[in-house]
């Protein structure tokens, strides 16, 4: 075991901000969800980390673990119909031609 | 107290040695994963982003379930309804600006990092993990002719009682939400069948 917890949080802090760059810098809509689900898995990363690390408790860890793998897999879904829905509207799924809410 | 089977000082240099090669893999594959052009290769890319993660949570957090999980919920479902997604778009959602994704030769990257992930998955089945298990019983003075077979199933118990106990009313809000977002996206894309 890894004596350094602080070594994983530098790794997920690296794959955070390469999904963040990711959302920042792309157009499409499901290149932006990629992104956000590379951000949520840094953040799972951490959770298991310091669940070992710390004395909250190994199995808490885990749990919340469980628990936001599931919360992505909600996001995605409603997510991914939604890019489907407004693709047969608009015939684009390119984020920036979404103006309708714009006012 | 039992000898080590290996130097303490190389174990912990190989375990170093291993999480580098995880930590370029995960990276590279999510930073591949975010700059590819085409959004259907950004999809496979993301597919190894997570294995890595999932090996990460084996061999550093200590945890074979959330592997399991990780791999039947993000790598094997949610990025086959991306893919699904990006097919349904048609074919303009491929490729995020005009001009072809020739970033590389996608097929030669994909085999390789399919058979990276592969032969580094059966090594460390094979070498690593039994080696690591034996060591770290060695280390605590536990004879590995009978090793204590009920830690991973207090494990396991304990996430099954905390999960329906401590945290019940979490994983029930989190059910309902799961099955309202089920339903809701259900009702967006067929409300739209229906209209054309």
């Amino acid at each position: 075991m890894i004596a350094d917890a602080s070594i994983f949080v530098g790794i997920a802090l690296l794959l955070f901000l390469i999904g963040f760059a990711g959302f920042i810098k792309s157009k499409s809509a499901i290149r932006m969800l990629i992104a956000v689900e590379i951000m949520l898995n840094s953040a799972n990363i951490n959770f298991a980390i310091f669940a070992l690390y710390n004395d909250i408790g190994f199995v808490t860890g885990q749990i919340a673990v469980i628990i936001s793998i599931a919360l992505a897999a909600a996001e995605a879904a409603v997510g991914l119909g939604i890019i489907l829905s407004v693709y047969r509207n608009h015939g684009t799924v390119e984020a920036t031609d979404f103006q309708a809410l714009k006012g | 107290m039992m000898a080590y089977l290996i130097p303490p000082e190389l174990f912990e240099l190989l375990e170093y040695f291993v999480l580098f090669i995880l930590v370029i893999y995960t990276t590279g594959s999510a930073y591949l994963a975010v700059s590819v052009k085409s959004v259907y290769h950004a999809v496979l890319w993301l597919i190894f982003c997570l294995l890595g993660v999932a090996m990460i949570f084996l061999l550093y957090a200590g945890s074979a379930l959330l592997l399991v999980i990780q791999i039947i919920v993000y790598a094997g479902g949610i990025t086959i309804l991306m893919l699904f997604a990006i097919s349904l778009s048609g074919k303009e959602a491929m490729f995020e600006s005009l001009g072809s994704g020739k970033l590389m030769d996608w097929r030669l990257s994909f085999a390789g990092a399919f058979l990276l992930f592969m032969v580094g998955a059966y090594i460390l089945s094979q070498v690593s993990s039994i080696f690591w298990t034996l060591q770290d019983l060695a280390s605590r003075g536990i004879d590995p002719e009978f090793p204590d077979k009920a830690i991973d199933a207090v494990l396991i118990g304990q996430l099954a009682e905390q999960m329906f106990t401590l945290h019940g009313g979490t994983i029930l809000t989190l059910g309902l939400l799961v099955l309202g977002a089920m339903l809701g996206s259900v009702y967006l894309v067929k409300k739209e069948v229906e209209d054309v």
